[in-house]
C-alpha cells in the first residue's frame, strides 16, 4: 500500500513519535530532512517503543521485518516495517548500498587492501544480498546504551561533523534551529572511518590512528574502538589497558582541530602511566606512519580516474588535515 | 649543418671537455643520459672556457647566442651555438619550457597565487617568447661562485634526489658508477622548490617552510633561500639573523627524510639562542601551516583537470612526505 510521507509521519506521531516542523527534501547532500519553517526550531524525536534493536530485525524475501512480534505492539511493528519498505530500505536504501557497493569495488585492489585493512572491516570481492543488508544496517544503527538500535525517521537526518549529536535520554532525538538541512552528527568518527562506514567524505574535526602493533621493550596495540569511556583529569580518553610491558590502546587520537594540544596529551599521559619514557617521540613516530599510509593511499590514486576515487581522495585530505591539527602537548 | 652526438661530443673533447663511458638514451624520465658499459664509472666535466655566464647570452631571432660583446673564444663560441641549436634549446628545450608555461597558465588563478605569493619566481615577462625563453635560462643554469652559468652538455643530466651534486671546481662535473641512468643534484632544494625551478615533481629527502612572516612578541621571518652556512656544533645549519625581537632565518627545514630529528632540533636551537620560550610548539604550529597550506593547495585542485595537475599533485604529496619525516627532535 503507498503511503505518503504526511501518513507516514501522522503514524509516526500517533505512536509517540515528534516531527515538528520538518519536511523531505533534497539539497547538497542529496535527499534529507528541512526545517519547513527556518526562523522556528525542529524537533524529531523517536520514543522508546519505536527504536528497534538490530538484534531484533531480519531480512526476509528482501523485506526488513521485526523478528520477535511478541516484544513489540502491532502497530510498532506494522509501522517500522512499513517505514522501511516504504522510506528507507525500499525507498532508496537498498539502491544506494548497491550503487556503494559497485563503487567501492571498482576501485583498484590496492586501494581496497589499504582502505580495509583488518577483519573487522574486510570486504568481499562480489556483491551478494547478504553484504548489501549487512552493510545497511550497519549504516543505519546506532550505538545506545550497549546495543545497536534502528531509530525510523531520524535516520533520514544527514551527518554532518559539526552538527548536534543525537540526544539519546528518553529515545533518541535531534532539536534546534536549522538555516539550511536538518543535520546531525552521526558518532565520533573521522575521515577514514566516516568514508568506511557510509562511503562518503566528511571534514570531520578529529583523526584516530589506524590500528597497529608496534614491538619492542614497550609494546603497544593500538586498535579502531573509537571511544571517550574513560577519564583523566576533566578529560574523556579513550579505554585503554596496561598489561606487563603491554600499552593496549582501544583508539588514539592523533589530530583535533578543536583541541590540538589533546592528542599529545593524551598519549603521553596514559604513557608515563604504563612507565614509558619519552612518549613524545613514540606518538610522533606514531603520526609519521599514519601520514604515510595517507599518502601511500594518495600515491595509488594517482594512477586512476572516476568512480569513487575522488571521494577517497578528498577523504583523505580530510584526514590528513584533521591529522595536521597536532601541536605541541598538554598535561591532563 | 646537421651535427651527430658523436660530432659533438668530438668537438667538446677537443676543447677541453670530458667525456667518458656515456651516451644519450631514453629513460623513465624522459631522455637522458647513460652509461655505455655500466660496470665502469662514468665522467662528463665541462670546462671552465665551456661555461657560458647567463648575463652573456642573449637570444636572437629565436636562437640561443653568446653576445657579440663577450669574451669567449670563436671555437668556444661556435660550440655553444650549435649545441644549443641542435641538442638543447633548439632541441626539446624549447618545447618543454612552452609546455610548462602553459600548462602553469591553465592552472586555477587561486592555485597559482599558492605557488607564486608574491611574484618572485614567475617570469616577468608577458611576452609568451620572452618567458619561454627565461624559463628555459633558469631551469639550465647553474649558481656557481656567486654567478649564474649555462654548462653545455652537462646539462643533459636528468636530476635525482639521491645523486650527488654537481662538482664545481675547474669547472663543473659529474663523475662515478650508475647501475642506471646518470644522475645528478641539480640543487639543495625541496619537492616545492624543484617544481617551480624545473617544473617536475620529485622526491625530495627534505623539505622547506613556505616563507612566511609572524608578528607578534617572537617575530619571525621565514625565508626560502636553501643553503648550510652557518655552523652549530658539528652540523651546519642555515643562515639566520636575531634583530631584536625578530629571528630572521634564511630557510627553515621541517622535514628530512635521513635525519628526522633534526629540523626540530635546529629550530629549538636557533629559536632559545634568540631568548624564545616554548620552542617546541612553535615549531610544531609552523609545520601545520605547511602542511595545511598545501593541503589546501590539494583542494583547490580537486575540481579541475589539466595537463601540469597530476604533476602539481604528486609535488604536494611528494612535499608531504618529506615533511612527515620530523620526528622528536635533537641537541646540536
Amino acid at each position: 500500500m503507498a503511503w505518503t510521507w504526511k501518513e507516514m509521519i501522522d503514524a509516526f506521531r500517533a505512536l509517540g513519535g515528534t516531527a515538528d516542523n520538518v519536511v523531505q527534501g533534497e539539497g547538497t547532500r542529496g535527499r534529507g530532512i528541512f526545517p519547513i519553517d527556518r526562523s522556528k526550531p525542529i524537533r524529531l524525536h523517536v520514543p522508546e517503543n519505536l527504536l528497534i534493536p538490530e538484534k531484533d530485525t531480519e531480512f526476509v524475501d528482501g523485506r526488513l521485518k521485526i523478528t520477535d512480534s511478541v516484544k513489540y505492539g502491532k502497530d510498532e511493528q506494522e509501522f517500522f516495517e512499513q517505514y522501511q519498505n516504504t522510506f528507507s530500505w525500499g525507498g532508496s536504501g537498498r539502491s544506494e548500498r548497491v550503487a556503494l557497493a559497485r563503487a567501492i569495488d571498482q576501485l583498484p585492489p590496492e586501494v581496497l587492501s589499504l582502505l580495509f585493512v583488518g577483519s573487522t572491516m574486510k570486504r568481499q570481492v562480489d556483491i551478494d544480498p547478504a553484504r548489501i543488508e549487512r552493510e545497511f544496517v550497519q549504516s543505519r544503527r546506532l550505538e545506545r546504551n550497549g546495543e545497536y538500535v534502528l531509530m525510523p525517521v531520524l535516520e533520514l537526518a544527514n551527518h554532518d561533523p559539526a552538527a548536534p549529536s543525537y540526544d539519546t535520554t528518553g529515545g533518541v532525538s535531534i532539536e534546534g534551529v536549522f538555516s539550511d538541512e536538518v543535520l546531525a552528527r552521526y558518532g565520533l568518527q573521522d575521515p577514514f572511518g566516516i568514508f568506511v562506514s557510509y562511503g562518503f567524505a566528511s571534514a570531520e574535526r578529529a583523526a584516530f590512528s589506524l590500528p597497529t602493533t608496534r614491538e619492542g621493550p614497550h609494546k603497544l596495540i593500538i586498535r579502531r574502538k573509537i571511544n571517550q569511556k574513560s577519564s583523566r583529569g576533566s578529560f574523556y580518553v579513550p579505554e585503554f589497558r596496561i598489561e606487563g610491558d603491554t600499552l593496549e590502546l582501544s583508539c588514539l587520537m592523533i589530530g583535533n582541530m578543536d583541541f590540538p594540544r589533546l592528542s599529545k596529551g593524551i598519549f603521553c599521559n596514559v604513557a608515563r602511566e604504563a612507565g614509558w619514557t619519552s612518549p613524545e617521540d613514540e606518538f610522533d613516530a606514531i603520526v609519521q606512519q599514519n601520514r604515510m599510509s595517507f599518502l601511500y593511499l594518495l600515491e595509488v590514486l594517482e594512477r586512476h580516474e572516476g568512480g569513487l576515487v575522488p571521494t577517497v581522495r578528498k577523504m583523505v585530505r580530510y584526514q590528513l588535515e584533521a591529522m595536521s591539527h597536532c601541536i605541541g602537548t598538554r598535561e591532563l | 649543418m646537421a651535427r651527430t652526438w658523436e660530432d659533438m661530443i668530438e668537438t667538446f673533447r677537443a676543447l677541453g671537455g670530458t667525456a667518458d663511458n656515456i651516451v644519450r638514451g631514453n629513460g623513465a624520465r624522459g631522455r637522458g643520459i647513460f652509461p655505455i658499459d655500466k660496470s665502469k664509472p662514468a665522467r662528463l666535466h665541462v670546462p671552465e672556457n665551456l661555461l657560458i655566464s647567463d648575463d652573456d647570452i642573449v637570444f636572437i631571432d629565436g636562437r640561443l647566442k653568446i653576445r657579440s660583446s663577450a669574451a669567449y673564444g670563436r671555437s668556444e663560441r661556435e660550440f655553444f651555438e650549435e649545441y644549443q641549436d641542435i641538442f638543447s634549446w633548439g632541441d626539446t628545450g624549447r618545447s618543454e619550457c612552452s609546455a610548462f608555461i602553459q600548462g602553469l597558465e591553465e592552472l586555477p588563478p587561486e592555485v597559482l597565487s599558492l605557488l607564486f605569493p608574491d611574484g618572485i619566481a614567475k617570469p616577468q615577462s608577458h611576452d609568451d617568447h620572452e618567458r619561454i625563453e627565461q624559463e628555459f635560462v633558469q631551469s639550465r643554469k647553474l649558481e656557481r661562485n656567486g654567478k649564474c652559468v649555462l654548462m653545455p652538455v652537462v646539462e643533459l643530466v636528468n636530476h635525482g634526489p639521491t645523486a650527488r651534486p654537481f662538482a664545481t671546481t675547474n669547472g663543473v662535473s659529474i663523475e662515478g658508477m650508475f647501475s642506471d641512468e646518470v644522475l645528478v643534484r641539480y640543487n639543495a632544494q625541496d619537492a616545492f622548490g624543484i617544481f617551480l625551478s624545473h617544473g617536475f615533481a620529485s622526491p625530495e629527502l627534505v623539505a622547506y617552510s613556505v616563507a612566511a612572516r609572524r608578528e607578534g612578541p617572537q617575530k619571525l621571518i621565514v625565508g626560502r633561500k636553501t643553503n648550510d652556512k652557518s655552523k652549530r656544533g658539528s652540523l651546519n645549519i642555515p643562515n639566520f639573523r636575531i634583530d631584536g625581537d625578530t629571528l630572521e632565518v634564511s630557510c627553515l627545514m621541517i622535514g628530512n627524510k635521513r635525519f628526522p630529528r633534526l629540523p626540530k632540533g635546529i629550530f629549538c636551537h636557533i629559536a632559545r639562542e634568540a631568548g624564545w620560550t616554548n620552542v617546541e610548539e612553535e615549531f610544531d604550529a609552523i609545520v601545520h601551516r605547511n602542511r595545511m597550506t598545501f593541503l589546501h593547495l590539494l583542494q583547490l585542485l580537486e575540481p579541475h583537470e589539466g595537463k601540469l595537475i597530476p604533476t602539481v599533485r604528486k609535488m604536494i604529496r611528494y612535499q608531504l612526505e618529506a615533511m612527515s619525516h620530523c620526528i622528536g627532535t635533537r641537541e646540536l
